[in-house]
Order: C-alpha cells, then structure tokens, then sequence
C-alpha cells in the first residue's frame, strides 16, 4: 500500500463523509449518516493500518504522516459529537477539515522511507504520537465550537458547555501525549524535559487550555472571552504541530519531522 | 459550593485580576533590574543542599501561611482563580518569548541577553515567574484539600502532582550532571567531560568491546551531475534496493536492479574491472543496475554508495541526471562495553542502545552518538552519563498527573456543570 493510492482512498473517504454529512443536513435517517461515516473510517483507517504494515513502522513519523492520523481522527470525533449533541455543523466542520487535511496530502506528495532512525524506535512512539494526535483531533472540534458560538452568540452559553467537554477530554489526552513524551525523553535523551522548542510550544499549548479550563471555572457566565480563550488556544496549538517547522528557533528541535 | 460568597469577598476586598497584574509587573521588574545588574542565574548558588534548603522553605512558608492566615483576604486571593490565570498566563508570556528567541550564550541584538531571554530558564523574571505559579498553585492544593473530601481526588492529583513535579524539576534542575564519555574500542575510560569542556574522573571505567550498528536498505537517488544537487528527497525520487531484482522508475528513468552486493569492494582489474563482495572495513553497500532513459536508450553500469574508505561510484545517465546511492541510513545502534567498578571488584559486561539506556550506581548511562564518517566501522562510541537525584520526586508528581488526566475524563458527564466544581 503506498502514496500512489492515497488521493484515491482519501477521494472515497471524503466523498462518504460529505454524503453522511449532505444527509445529517437533510435529515436523512440517522442510520445512513452513521453508516456513511463509518464506511469512510473504516476505509480510510485501512489503509493506514496496510501502510503501517508496508512501511514496517508506524506511520508517524512525517508530518504527512502525521496529517493522516488527523483526517481519520477528526470525522470520527465529528461523528461522536454528532451522535451526542445532534448538530449537523459539527460533522460538516470535522468532514471539512478532514478533506482539507487530505487534499494537503495529495498536494504534497511524501517519499515513501522506510527509515525510522533509532531514537524513534520505542515502544512510546506510538502511544505518545497516537494520544497527541487525538488531543489535536478533539481540540480543533473545541476550536470549532468557538469559532460557532463567536458566529451565533446567542447560542454561546450552550455552546461552551459542549466546549467544556471536549476541552477535557482534550486536555486529558493533551497532558497524557505531553507526559508520555517526558517519560520517553528520559529514556532516549538523557533528561524528562530539555526545553527543546517543540517541547516549549507542547507546554505553551498546555497552559492555554489550563487558563480556559480556570476561566470557565470561575467566570462561567463571561461567554465571548472565554470562546476568544478557545480559540485562540488552537492557534497556540497549531504553531506546535506544524508553525514550529518555520520558527528561526526551532532549528535545532529534535521534532523535526524531515526526511 | 461556597465559590459564590468567596467570589464576592474577593472583589469587595479589592484583591483580583489587578492585583495579580500588579504583582506580575512588579516581579518581572524586579526581574529584568537583578537580570540587568547580575546578569544570569549562578547555577552554583542553588546546588545541593541550597535547593533542598529553599524548596523545603518554600513548603514550609506555603503551609505555615495557609494554617495561620486562611482566613484572610490575601491568602483566598493567592489560592483562587484569577491569580491562577494570571500566574499561568505569566510562566506562558516568558515560555513564548522563550519559544521565539534562540536559547544560546550569546546573541544580538544585546538588549535581548541584558533582558536574558537568550538564556530564560536562568533568567531572574523566569525564576520569579516559577516561583509565583508554585506560590498559586501550592495555596490552591491547600485550600482544596483541608478539609479533604474524597471526591476532590482528581483536582488533588492535578495539582499536587503538578506542583511536585514543578517543584523537583526546577529545584532539581542544579543537581542534574550530564556528563559525555567518548569510549575507543579496547581502551577503559575513566574521565567524562561536561557541556563546557571540564574533565570530570569517575568512580567507574568503560571499555568499548563492540560498536554495533544495523542499518536500512540502501537506497538509490538522482543527483545532479553538475551541481552534485539530490533532486528533491520529498516527491518519489528514491527508490530503496531490498533484493536482486528491485524495479522501479525515477523521473522517467526505468531502473532495473541486477544484483545487490551490501558489502562489496572495487576490484581493479584492468579487463574486468567490478565490484566484488567482501567481508572488510569500508565496504560499501554496492548494486548493479540497468537503466532504460526516457528515449529507450539502455545504460548499465555499478552505482556504490562508498564509505570513508572507498570512493562512491555513480552512473552518468544525461547531462542532468546521475543515479547515486544515499549513504546508509542507521537503523539502530549500540555499544557493547565492560563496565569496572573498583570500589565493587566488579567487572560486567552491558549493552547500551539508543533508547535502552543502563543504569550504573547513580548513573543512567546512554548511547549517544559515533564517529560518523566511519558509519558501522566506527571505534568510538560516545556514551552519556546523566544523574538526577531528584527524578524520583518529580516521577511522583507526574504519575499523580496521568492520574489527574484520567480524572479529567470523569468529568465529561452532562451533569457536572461548568460552574461547579471543575
């Protein structure tokens, strides 16, 4: 399973999640809309598991790669949202993303490398990168949340309370990625935390979602500041993953992801 | 809960978002003129036992304070919110500046090493913000947890855990040595060296029995003939050799391998002159390959990756296009050594690899780096030795924090509402 196939996998996936996501707007049986998202998941989830097994690594190590496990992880926690709160516009951002993710994969085509250089090889690879990318996954659906309550105000203080709970699940899964990758430093590095630019960026992102967790706490009825609080923390994020890459700065990281 | 009432005594006692402002400013004055006037941190003032002296200080002061003054005004403003956002939002100010500029000994402009963001985490404002963040959160654990109540488990693994793993790790970063030990095969080492260069004597010698390294397939790339350019890494110009019979095509040219030979040495025979496999140092990964150009025109011919001691070899294809090979990738690397300890009469033998690193006494010992011009036949081996006393400590926090995380999924359940207790 290689690159070649991509566009046409992830032009199926997409085409099954933009049906599903036509068919929630439409109010078609929820049945189909799940089933259409489902197939897309499944689809496209096999191949990145017949891409692991032909690479013979984990397919993260690339920020292609890495995109990937994002365009499969955000229609699927579109769905779950969809499947809790009933808003179509949750799906359509989340298939949304997911095709934008993809088409920047098929517009930017990766060599297929083999190569996993030795500080890569570990068993926390996977864990590390895999709870990371499902913290990125659920915490652009909060993005998304806040972008839709600065969009419709009025509908801001139920809004949040969804943001709430994506924001903890994120943030659990964001400290988890953000713990797991200490624990790794210390056994490939030398030392739990070194200050590497990529780690200053993980630890700003955290903080951010640290003041909107506290804010909401204490001002739960101050809705546009802490919806600017979100959304501005998924900024702060997105420089993590992938701004850092252009940072004069962040030269010298051990997370470049090049080839 | 009693959040209500505390809230408006807060704001009638005039202590909130201002305040903490205030305090903000005034410690990174207070930072920027010790900065300006001492320049950076002394590492050596906060060395063992000055960091267990303060950090046991600040503990101390902490609970004191709490027991003595809960009551008071000053100290619900320390443990509550608004100095929690502000002093997260002070430590994440500094990291952003941290995260922009280049963290090195010197850099221009000057006013940035007068301010000392080239060097942050010894910077007096960093510190003073540590310090603040470890004064909020330390007063919020206290008041959350006297009384304590088991359902405040999870905000007590949070911050408890956050706090330790804060406190060690800032405090404990002066006793953290990290000390290199370049090791030649057959040669006992005894000595290290540090960052800056200061040889260090152990009480524990390596010797190097056997550098070890695995690597890829090797791969062939185009290269300009000209400009000794690779054409770009990123799109498909690489095709990686795994057998005899490895096809594949790069930019319009249909490669067919014939034979791949990992070791292999040139054999000048004026008649035959080839590559051979061989069994010695410096033989290069090498593979014989059949080129069918854009045009059809067929060219073949020995393509080698070469290694410190042999030339590479390359096939000219056109005027703009040359197959090469890349030079190996590593795939994974080790020192097989001997370690001494004379004060044990011991001797034992012990592999380190990159991310299996071996414990020593108090040392962690780990594979960093080689001679890399000699690749796989490399004779020395550059091992690290790190000590941290403290890692303990900060461990305790950290798993108290996974704890904390899986906490926070509980609180995904419609019925707690964001007002209540988060």
């Amino acid at each position: 399973m290689s690159w070649a196939i991509f566009p046409y996998i992830g032009m199926i996936s997409g085409a099954l999640w933009t049906t599903g996501t036509f068919g929630a707007f439409k109010k078609w049986d929820d049945k189909v809309v799940n089933v259409l998202f489902f197939l897309g998941i499944l689809l496209f989830g096999g191949f990145i598991a017949a891409m692991w097994m032909h690479l013979d690594r984990p397919p993260m190590r690339t920020l292609g790669e890495t995109r990937l496990w994002y365009s499969l992880f955000i229609p699927l926690i579109g769905l779950l949202g969809y499947r809790r709160w009933k808003y179509f516009w949750l799906l359509a951002y989340a298939c949304g993303m997911s095709v934008m993710f993809i088409s920047i994969n098929v517009m930017n085509p990766e060599a297929m490398n083999k190569a996993l250089m030795p500080a890569l090889r570990s068993v926390w690879f996977v864990p590390h990168v895999i709870v990371y990318l499902f913290a990125y996954a659920i915490l652009s659906a909060s993005s998304v949340v806040a972008i839709q309550g600065l969009i419709q105000p009025k509908k801001s203080l139920s809004l949040l309370k969804m943001g709430d709970h994506l924001v903890y699940v994120g943030t659990a899964f964001l400290t988890l990625g953000l713990l797991f990758g200490a624990l790794w430093a210390k056994e490939a590095w030398g030392h739990y935390w070194t200050w590497d630019p990529k780690e200053t960026w993980a630890f700003i992102t955290w903080l951010a979602y640290m003041i909107y967790i506290h804010y909401r706490h204490f001002h739960p009825k101050k809705e546009s500041a802490a919806l600017w609080t979100l959304a501005i923390a998924f900024i702060v994020l997105l420089i993590c993953w992938f701004g850092i890459n252009y940072l004069p700065s962040a030269a010298s990281s051990v997370h470049t992801y090049t080839s | 809960m009693e959040n209500k009432k505390q809230k408006r005594k807060l704001w009638t006692g005039a202590l909130g978002y201002a305040e903490a402002w205030v305090t903000v400013a005034g410690l990174w004055l207070i930072g920027a003129a010790l900065q300006f006037m001492n320049g950076p941190f002394p590492d050596v003032a906060m060395m063992w036992p000055a960091n267990i002296i303060a950090g046991s200080v600040l503990v101390a002061a902490i609970v004191l304070l709490y027991f003595f003054n809960r009551k008071k005004a000053w100290v619900k403003w320390l443990a509550g919110v608004p100095v929690a956002i502000v002093s997260l939002s002070f430590f994440g100010l500094l990291s952003v500046i941290m995260a922009l500029t280049p963290q090195q000994a010197h850099l221009d402009p000057h006013w940035i090493m007068d301010l000392g963001w080239n060097q942050m985490t010894s910077s007096y404002p960093f510190i003073l913000s540590y310090f603040f963040l470890l004064v909020s959160l330390g007063f919020a654990t206290m008041k959350r947890c006297f009384p304590w109540r088991n359902k405040n488990w999870g905000f007590f693994a949070n911050h408890a855990g956050l706090w330790i793993a804060l406190w060690a790790a800032g405090f404990g970063a002066y006793d953290v040595q990290r000390l290199s030990m370049d090791l030649y095969t057959g040669q006992p080492e005894w000595r290290a060296y540090d960052a800056k260069g200061q040889i260090y004597e152990l009480d524990l010698a390596l010797e190097l029995k056997a550098f070890i390294m695995e690597e890829y397939d090797p791969k062939l790339m185009m290269v300009h003939p000209k400009t000794g350019q690779i054409y770009d890494a990123a799109a498909q110009y690489f095709l990686t050799v795994e057998n005899d019979s490895t096809a594949g095509n790069m930019m319009g040219f249909d490669i067919q391998v014939k034979r791949l030979m990992p070791a292999a040495a040139y054999v000048a025979d004026a008649s035959n002159a080839r590559y051979e496999e061989v069994n010695q140092i410096g033989a290069a990964a090498t593979v014989y390959a059949e080129v069918t150009k854009p045009n059809g025109e067929k060219v073949e011919g020995w393509v080698s990756a070469g290694s410190f001691a042999a030339s590479p070899a390359w096939l000219m294809l056109d005027s703009t296009h040359t197959l090469a090979m890349a030079p190996p990738d590593p795939k994974r690397y080790a020192s097989e050594v001997k370690i001494f300890r004379p004060e044990e009469e011991t001797s034992e033998e012990a592999l380190i690899e990159v991310n299996h690193p071996i414990k020593v006494g108090d040392w962690k010992i780990y594979q960093l780096s080689y001679d890399a011009e000699k690749g796989k036949w490399s004779n020395l081996s550059v091992v690290e030795l790190v000590r941290d006393p403290w890692l303990w400590v900060v461990y305790i926090g950290v798993f108290m924090m996974i704890a904390g995380a899986v906490y926070l999924f509980t609180l995904n359940k419609d019925k707690v509402e964001p007002s209540k207790q988060a």
